[in-house]
């Protein structure tokens, strides 16, 4: 069989239309002229037939009446759990989160620190009133340590200190449970 | 658990504390009554009280002239205008062991100065009374409520 140097190499490139227009048109002036190449070409065109219509046998053959049916039965299954949908959410905003844990410590500390003033409540324990007393005014004398209710009932109030200017008198009612303060006028200095 | 996560988590409880603080608030109520000897009517709106004002003032006479109810946060000073033209000022100061402490000054005058100054602290829902102000023919009796949501 008689063999050329072009079968092999050129002619599958001219099949498959990769050759640049000069060697393009030498290959087809050649083919012209050189039974190998014409032949081996004309088996290439031919292979390439029988591909084509094996492949549209296979798609003609395949079923899509249940196709549409399978799409609108997946739209139609329950949505994923909430723990799932948390899970992707999470995965989706990871990047925004990704802050070093220098940066999240100093978000938790300016919060602590903003809020800790409004939330003596459960943050702090409360230290003997006096220390949080407000500067007296100078109308008023230095507040004075009232012991004698320390013991009482306690359901009763219990007096941290006092100051008056005028006259001051407290007392408990241990059957009523409360505790009443007397602010007097000076001209009355009257009690109930 | 990573260093990250950790972190986050604890921003996480640090944030919901902090809402939690920022709802926090404490309920006073201040009830301002008028006694005097000029009459024998009890006002009705004084029935939870009138064991507690005819056993300790032995007056004939017991008004409610003012009532006043606020949700304020801890630490905030609340104004509260008296008859008379008297201020009373309360700072919630904390909650601890079920009790309530407040500071309370009371001013009056044309220029409101000091009268009395207290810290004290009762139990949740307690009370406690301030009396002896002239005003009018009788004596004004306040009576300082307080509630923490627990």
């Amino acid at each position: 069989m008689a063999t050329c140097p072009h079968a092999d190499r050129l002619v599958p490139l001219l099949h498959d239309s990769e050759l640049d227009s000069p060697l393009r048109r030498e290959m087809v002036s050649h083919l012209a002229t050189c039974i190998t190449c014409t032949r081996v070409l004309s088996l290439l065109e031919h292979g390439q037939e029988l591909l084509c219509q094996a492949i549209d046998e296979q798609v003609g053959a395949l079923d899509f009446s249940d196709f549409w049916q399978g799409v609108t039965s997946r739209i139609q299954q329950p949505q994923s759990s909430w723990s799932v949908r948390l899970r992707l959410w999470y995965e989706r905003w990871r990047p925004a989160w990704s802050f070093n844990v220098p940066a999240w410590a100093a978000l938790a500390t300016i919060l602590l620190l903003t809020i800790a003033p409004f939330h003596s409540k459960s943050l702090f324990r409360i230290s003997p009133f006096l220390a949080e007393n407000p500067q007296p005014s100078p109308e008023i004398p230095p507040p004075v340590r009232v012991a004698s209710n320390e013991a009482t009932i306690d359901n009763q109030a219990q007096i941290e200190s006092l100051s008056a200017a005028d006259t001051v008198a407290m007392w408990n009612d241990p059957e009523n449970n409360f505790t009443v303060i007397w602010v007097g006028d000076d001209a009355s200095g009257e009690l109930p | 658990m990573s260093s990250s996560r950790l972190a986050s988590f604890c921003f996480t409880l640090a944030l919901l504390w902090a809402l939690q603080a920022l709802a926090s608030e404490v309920e006073l109520r201040v009830e301002t009554v008028l006694a005097t000897n000029s009459s024998t009517e009890f006002d009705n709106r004084l029935t939870d009280m009138k064991s507690q004002l005819e056993r300790t003032f032995h007056y004939s006479s017991y008004h409610l002239v003012q009532e006043v109810h606020r949700k304020v946060n801890w630490g905030h000073q609340e104004d509260f205008s008296l008859p008379g033209g008297r201020l009373l000022q309360i700072i919630p100061k904390g909650y601890t062991n079920h009790r309530i402490a407040l500071q309370v000054m009371l001013m009056e005058g044309s220029t409101p100065s000091p009268l009395m100054n207290a810290s004290l602290s009762f139990p949740n829902n307690g009370m406690v009374f301030f009396a002896g102000r002239k005003h009018q023919s009788g004596i004004l009796i306040i009576r300082i409520g307080a509630a923490a949501t627990e």
